[in-house]
């Protein structure tokens, strides 16, 4: 064996290869900036691949329990990342008209690309699922990335270092001895890196913004810089997190456990759950609502951590807010005139799995025989039977009235709280990185009854014509009745109109909040209220669902208002399609007839396969796929048409399933010999009402449809600023 | 050419094969989901197939490759030793009692879940799934791949994922759901019903 011998002593330039190194640099436009655009990119991977470097190593000294030895590289890996902020510094002093003129030259290149980047999330912690999923769609994904599945990143290091240590995140930072104290300015490093690696999602988010132009905040447009915004809610360490805000709440024991919603106080979202802040915010803009109040989050997690029990104190607090309630509305709980409550959950975010409604909390058969024998009062009567089996344990003849409803109030609040940690809750907590220790607010509301005497109702007012879209108030009005008779159908509800003529000063009032709120939430609104011997209480507010038409009208004359901006309108309405009353049905052929199965209509060449729509896409025509039935061999054309036809299958068939899904226009069942028939024509296709018509009836200007007033047809008026948007 | 056991659907080179002709139309990476595989045998496997000129590639904004004639050829003739090899008589009567009554009951729920945001049902017709999977599996060991596809899209959608039940071309469960059915067809040399 021969010994090897450098040909010419090492020095600083064969070192380092810098001649390699500086002929990587090879822009492929003139633009003087291009360079500094390749010089950035290329040492911001240099730095990735160091940054990779030092977590490998990090992981490791965990693994051997060199705690002290990762911490300082930890701090190192900070140090890093806050480099790379720099890096963006220089970038950002490039003029976004640079960028414009060697931009094409980048071809479909994107910095989204950075294989080493989506490296480094998995290194770092984030679920495998998401970084995957985003590297698949960018072309990122490769066997290195995969490589870095099997090996354990820094969030998963931790956690097996912390079980060998025979300890959780939350003992360390609840305990105090010293090893704890290590632990816990390990972790804190760890929790730095978060924060610099998302300020650094945040500072490559206002370069895209700033530099590279193209995008204002706010425009749906650029999915590349929605992107990269939302990126800053991901995060290495959520346990990290939610055990230093628990141990936060517990040095700071000074958020209320119930909040009375009578403006006297004033809490924040966090503490009040979704239903009790929007109450809030209600009485602060002066609305009227059934008087009410919030156990709030922090009295949940004192549930859970006194091993779910009520505690005296909050029960106390629970007592003295019925009274208040009491008082404001001058009846009883348990007693006569009754008080009847709902009891809601409000987690701060919401979810599915949470037990959400408990209505009638508090009908005793004292309350039923009041309200049976002054009123009437149906379905009371089924409610106390359910309740009776929901609180089986107490006998009622064995406790004062009073006594059984606050028992029964009681219950309901244990079961809102328990419903935190339901299976479905918790599964869907973890796949959304929602804390477990955020807990779920109680809001405990009077009842108004709408069925007390003849000045009494309920009715659903929606702002605007929720069918045409036109800005005049809608609905329905149900006179002396409650809620549940609106929603069972029981009764056949009057036009909002008959309120106008029954209760003019009310329904006045009704269409003054509704403008108020709209001004307030930037939205047309469906609103459920009671009218109660002549005052009237909003209960409920929420978005209001629309028809297509209703939707484009809406999101046009919301702009024209100035309640949103253009931006703002085009996201509501994703893709504006034409609806079947502006088609003059009697001038049009009809070619054939199917089953409508999924609602649209969209013109383009009829192709016989997927392979066909393709080509005719890539030639830059629209097509339209025709099939005899759908298998999986067909899927990628869905992809590509503008509509699909089959001969065959009905509304439950493939094709109408993924064709919704995808909100493609879709007629089913057309018969036999219809793909023959079509191919090759262009044709126009109604989802709605399964006709196919021979031309493209879309873009024919004569069968636009316009809105009845004579003004422009908004679809129109959404079509262009969506164009403009895109230039 | 004698058929070995080997060159059944089990290798690399096969596999792909068949998923092949099962999807129509596969990128790399949705080979490797399918299949099981990792992406630099799929690699492999289709170099080796693009040599022997079965396999044609697509490009453009729906990438992916495809079978040629010959790559078909080839196919028909590994499903023919692979019916050859199992009892297509018990697997047929799965199919004709079981799936189709099965098949129904899923587009219906996709249906209702479109429709109504209902999926209820779902966890029944997936154990119902799992039976047949194995009775399938019991013969050729392929389609317990099936079951760990399934369940991962079922636990995306039941994390909140919605689009994990019905989205084309994501592994959605009822692209995966496509895929068995195509598959079965294949093996059993039936037709899809005119209705499906």
């Amino acid at each position: 064996m021969t010994e090897q011998l450098p040909a010419e002593p090492l020095n600083y330039t064969s070192y380092l290869d810098l001649d390699g190194l500086l002929d990587h640099q090879r822009p492929h436009t003139d633009v003087p900036d291009e360079y500094l655009f390749i010089v950035t990119h290329q040492a911001l991977e240099l730095w990735f691949a160091e940054a990779l470097h030092e977590i490998d190593q990090i992981t490791d000294d965990l693994a051997a329990d060199r705690l002290a030895e990762a911490g300082r590289k930890v701090r190192r890996l900070c140090r890093i990342i806050e480099l790379c902020d720099g890096h963006l510094d220089v970038l950002d002093t490039m003029p976004a008209r640079e960028f414009a003129e060697f931009r094409p030259a980048l071809g479909s290149a994107s910095g989204l690309q950075s294989r080493q980047f989506r490296e480094l999330e998995l290194a770092s912690g984030m679920a495998e699922r998401d970084v995957l999923r985003i590297a698949n769609a960018v072309g990122a994904a490769g066997p290195r990335l995969y490589d870095r599945t099997r090996q354990p990143s820094l969030r998963q290091a931790f956690g097996h270092f912390l079980a060998r240590a025979n300890t959780t995140v939350r003992q360390v930072y609840l305990a105090d001895d010293a090893r704890a104290e290590e632990i816990r300015a390990f972790a804190e490093t760890l929790v730095e890196y978060d924060i610099a690696f998302n300020r650094w999602r945040y500072r490559h988010y206002l370069l895209v913004l700033h530099a590279i132009g193209g995008v204002s905040p706010g425009t749906a447009g650029s999915t590349g810089a929605r992107y990269l915004r939302d990126s800053t809610n991901n995060w290495f360490f959520p346990e990290i997190w939610s055990a230093r805000s628990m141990a936060e709440d517990t040095l700071a024991p000074t958020a209320p456990l119930t909040v009375p919603l009578d403006g006297s106080v004033s809490a924040d979202r966090t503490l009040l759950g979704g239903k009790g802040w929007g109450l809030q915010q209600m009485h602060q803009l002066d609305i009227p609502v059934p008087p009410a109040f919030t156990i709030t989050t922090r009295a949940c997690r004192q549930y859970f951590a006194q091993g779910n029990t009520i505690s005296d104190g909050l029960w106390t607090e629970v007592l003295e807010q019925v009274e208040l309630l009491e008082r404001r509305t001058g009846t009883r709980f348990g007693g006569t005139p009754p008080l009847l409550v709902s009891v809601r959950s409000g987690a701060p975010v919401s979810m599915p799995g949470m037990m959400d409604t408990l209505l009638n909390v508090g009908l005793t058969e004292a309350a039923l025989a009041w309200l049976g024998t002054e009123r009437q009062a149906p379905g009371l009567r089924d409610a106390l039977t359910a309740q009776a089996g929901a609180v089986p344990m107490f006998a009622a003849s064995s406790v004062s009235a009073r006594e059984h409803a606050l028992r029964e109030l009681r219950t309901a609040i244990t079961r809102i709280f328990d419903s935190w940690h339901s299976e479905r809750a918790r599964v869907y907590r973890a796949a959304n990185h929602v804390s477990d220790d955020l807990g779920t607010a109680v809001t405990v509301q009077a009842m108004v009854l709408g069925n007390l005497d003849e000045r009494s109702g309920t009715g659903v007012y929606v702002t605007r014509d929720p069918v045409t879209g036109a800005p005049e108030p809608f609905g329905e009005w149900l006179p002396q009745a409650q809620g549940e008779d609106l929603v069972s159908g029981s009764r056949t509800p009057q036009p909002l109109a008959r309120l106008r003529a029954a209760m003019p000063e009310q329904y006045e009032q009704l269409v003054g909040f509704g403008q108020l709120l709209e001004r307030a939430q930037r939205n047309v609104l469906e609103i459920e209220f009671t009218i109660e011997s002549g005052t009237l209480y909003l209960l409920q507010v929420r978005n209001s669902s629309s028809s297509p038409a209703a939707a484009a009208r809406w999101a046009v004359d919301l702009v024209r208002e100035g309640l949103i901006d253009i931006s703002e309108a085009l996201a509501r309405v994703p893709e504006p399609q034409r609806q079947t009353m502006g088609l003059a049905a009697g001038e049009l052929t009809v070619l054939a007839q199917g089953i409508g199965v999924s609602p649209g209509i969209r013109a383009g060449r009829v192709a016989g396969s997927a392979e066909e729509v393709e080509d005719l896409v890539d030639m830059g025509e629209a097509a339209l796929l025709a099939r005899s039935t759908t298998s999986t061999h067909d899927i990628h054309g869905f992809l590509a048409a503008e509509g699909v036809i089959t001969e065959h299958g009905g509304s439950t068939s493939h094709a109408a399933v993924v064709a919704r899904q995808l909100g493609l226009p879709c007629v089913v069942g057309c018969g036999d010999g219809t793909v023959a028939k079509l191919a090759g024509q262009v044709v126009t296709i109604d989802g709605g009402t399964g006709r196919i018509y021979a031309g493209d009836i879309v873009a024919d200007e004569a069968a636009v449809p316009e809105s009845g007033d004579g003004t422009p047809d908004p679809f129109t008026v959404l079509s262009r600023w969506r164009t403009e948007a895109n230039h | 050419m004698e058929l070995t056991e080997n060159a059944r659907l089990t290798t690399p080179e096969t596999a792909v094969l068949h998923s092949l002709r099962v999807k129509g139309r596969a990128t790399e990476s949705a080979l490797a989901t399918a299949t099981g595989l990792s992406e630099v045998d799929i690699s492999g496997a289709l170099r080796e197939g693009l040599g022997s000129g079965w396999y044609t590639q697509r490009t453009g904004r729906l990438a992916g490759w495809l079978l040629t004639p010959s790559g078909r050829d080839r196919w028909s003739e590994l499903n023919a030793a692979e019916r050859a090899a199992i009892d297509l008589g018990a697997l047929s009567e799965v199919y004709d009692n079981e799936f189709l009554a099965l098949n129904r009951e899923f587009k219906d729920l996709c249906t209702r879940w479109q429709l109504a945001a209902d999926a209820s049902g779902l966890d029944r017709i997936d154990e119902a799934l799992t039976r047949l999977l194995a009775l399938f599996a019991a013969q050729l060991p392929r389609f317990a791949r099936y079951r760990s596809r399934f369940s991962a899209a079922l636990r995306r959608f039941t994390e909140g994922e919605e689009k994990a039940l019905l989205q084309p071309l994501t592994d959605s469960y009822h692209d995966i759901w496509l895929e068995l059915h195509e598959d079965l067809l294949l093996l059993l040399d039936k037709q899809r019903d005119p209705d499906d």
